[in-house]
């Protein structure tokens, strides 16, 4: 028992200090973390809404391959962009590998599945009624695929909620292809590794405190936008 | 009734599996895991002691000795002397001895050779001086241990310097790091080799110098649980046969010995 509690009070006095270094971890976590979601949702909305409302062909095998995708290892996102990056692989000229933009393109390709698959539960859930109004409109596709996004807002919040969720806690694709370098790739979920392998049971508690305030803070805000909308 | 008596015999039948080899943790830095000479060393031991189930952790030395104080491990192979040299003096040691011994090498981005001086001291410094990229461990390692030893000899302290890039990782990443952002790395040698055939970066030549040399210790936790299937191991290690083993996996792994066997 003193064992935990000597870690906890680290951790404590550790987050009471908040120096410059925990800031920059902390800033940097958001912002891979917020673009990699941003991307997610800006491809696999319209992907989830066409999937879910869509009858092409192809379908099938495309819901099959997101929701495949859905359960992604992160570490396996990171080995394959890690491998087109390698200075002698395909992309290896963009020569970005270590660096913040190769994390936000690992975390995209774990958070594009997922914003796809929950909006394609969501939008495929729409009642008959609504959908055979929403055809009626005879709209383009793209506006009935607004409308649909917007009658179906709860899920859709829930599809962006979960793309967040996914890239903020994984820590797989983020150390393989950012290298956990301080001041430059160092997150939050790659400094509670090192931290942990260290010892430093404290400072990794801290860290992971601070990771679910952070998540607490951005859920916090989707889910007030998901009910938001839903009563208006 | 009947499934309580199926779950009874799978549980049974689990548990048996589980409790007929001993186990033993043996921890040690991630260099020795990392260069694939521990495994082959690990499996050939385990076809001749079918009751001995060593189960092999990668780690840096600070880590390893922290989990030999927790209980964490039962054998523990480390290379920062004078990190050892506390566990001991803590009395937490049942036996303290030297396994193995290899080298450190400064790697860097190929064709940088010339222009270096011959010393590690003196490239260290010629690396501050040009600001040349380097990347560190920087995870309480013995390899982290000794780079802070050189730099602390070339009268340079580096903490801090937008040249040089911590990983706080284990030896294999932070190579692949070095190796991409084209930047000098300390490494020990068999973790160099083990990654070499997918890395641009080249062995910086250097004159021979004993501070260059890596020893490996290996520590037996007194009181672990499988405290003598440790020690066993750790004596096997040292033995004749042992040295013998120790030399035909380095000439499998790198065809020339490059962890000299330490045991007597």
């Amino acid at each position: 028992m003193s064992f935990i509690g000597d870690v906890l009070r680290e951790a404590v006095q550790l987050l009471s200090q908040f120096g410059a270094e925990l800031r920059g971890v902390l800033w940097l976590t958001l912002v891979v973390s917020l673009l990699a979601t941003a991307i997610g949702v800006a491809l696999g909305v319209p992907l989830g809404t066409a999937l879910g409302l869509g009858r092409f062909r192809g379908r099938t095998p495309l819901l099959v391959a997101v929701n495949t995708g859905m359960g992604m290892p992160p570490v396996l996102a990171g080995l394959v962009i890690l491998l087109l990056l390698w200075r002698d692989g395909p992309l290896g000229s963009w020569g970005i590998l270590f660096t913040p933009q190769a994390m936000v393109l690992a975390q995209s390709l774990l958070a594009i599945p997922i914003a796809a698959g929950v909006t394609a539960g969501a939008v495929g859930g729409l009642s008959p009624v609504a959908r055979e109004q929403l055809s009626a409109l005879g709209l383009g596709k793209t506006a009935t695929g607004w409308i649909a996004v917007r009658e179906a807002w709860p899920g859709v919040a829930a599809a962006v909620a979960a793309a967040f969720g996914r890239v903020v806690s994984e820590v797989g694709a983020v150390l393989v292809v950012g290298g956990n370098i301080e001041g430059e790739t160092r997150v939050l979920t790659t400094a509670i590794v090192q931290e942990t392998r260290q010892a430093q049971f404290g400072a990794a508690l801290a860290l992971g405190i601070l990771l679910m305030v952070l998540a607490l803070l951005i859920n916090g805000a989707l889910t007030w936008l998901q009910l938001r909308e839903r009563t208006s | 009734m009947k499934r309580i008596g199926l779950i009874a015999a799978i549980a049974a039948l689990v548990l048996s599996a589980c409790a007929t080899p001993v186990r033993v943790i043996v921890a040690a830095g991630t260099t020795l895991v990392d260069s694939d000479i521990l495994d082959g060393l690990v499996a050939l031991y385990e076809t001749d002691h079918p009751d001995v189930d060593l189960s092999v952790v990668g780690e840096s030395t600070a880590q390893v000795l922290e989990l030999g104080r927790r209980g964490g491990a039962d054998l523990l192979i480390t290379h920062a002397p004078d990190l050892e040299a506390d566990f001991v003096a803590e009395g937490l040691a049942a036996s303290y001895e030297p396994v193995l011994a290899s080298r450190f090498v400064l790697a860097g981005p190929a064709g940088t050779g010339p222009g270096i001086p011959s010393t590690v001291v003196d490239a260290l410094r010629e690396i501050a001086r040009r600001g040349d990229l380097f990347v560190s461990r920087s995870d309480g390692s013995g390899t982290h241990r000794k780079e802070l030893e050189l730099w602390s000899l070339a009268g340079v302290d580096p903490a801090g310097l937008p040249w040089y890039l911590e990983t706080g990782q284990g030896m294999g990443l932070t190579l692949q790091v070095a190796d991409q952002r084209q930047a000098f790395v300390l490494s020990e040698l068999g973790a160099f080799l083990a990654a070499a055939p997918f890395l641009s970066l080249e062995i910086v030549p250097l004159r021979d110098d004993p501070v260059l040399v890596n020893p490996y210790q290996i520590i037996v936790v007194k009181g672990s649980p499988a405290e003598s299937g440790a020690a066993a191991f750790a004596a096997w290690l040292r033995s004749a046969g042992g040295r013998a083993a120790i030399i035909s996996a380095n000439r499998d792994l790198f065809g020339e010995v490059v962890y000299q066997p330490a045991g007597s």
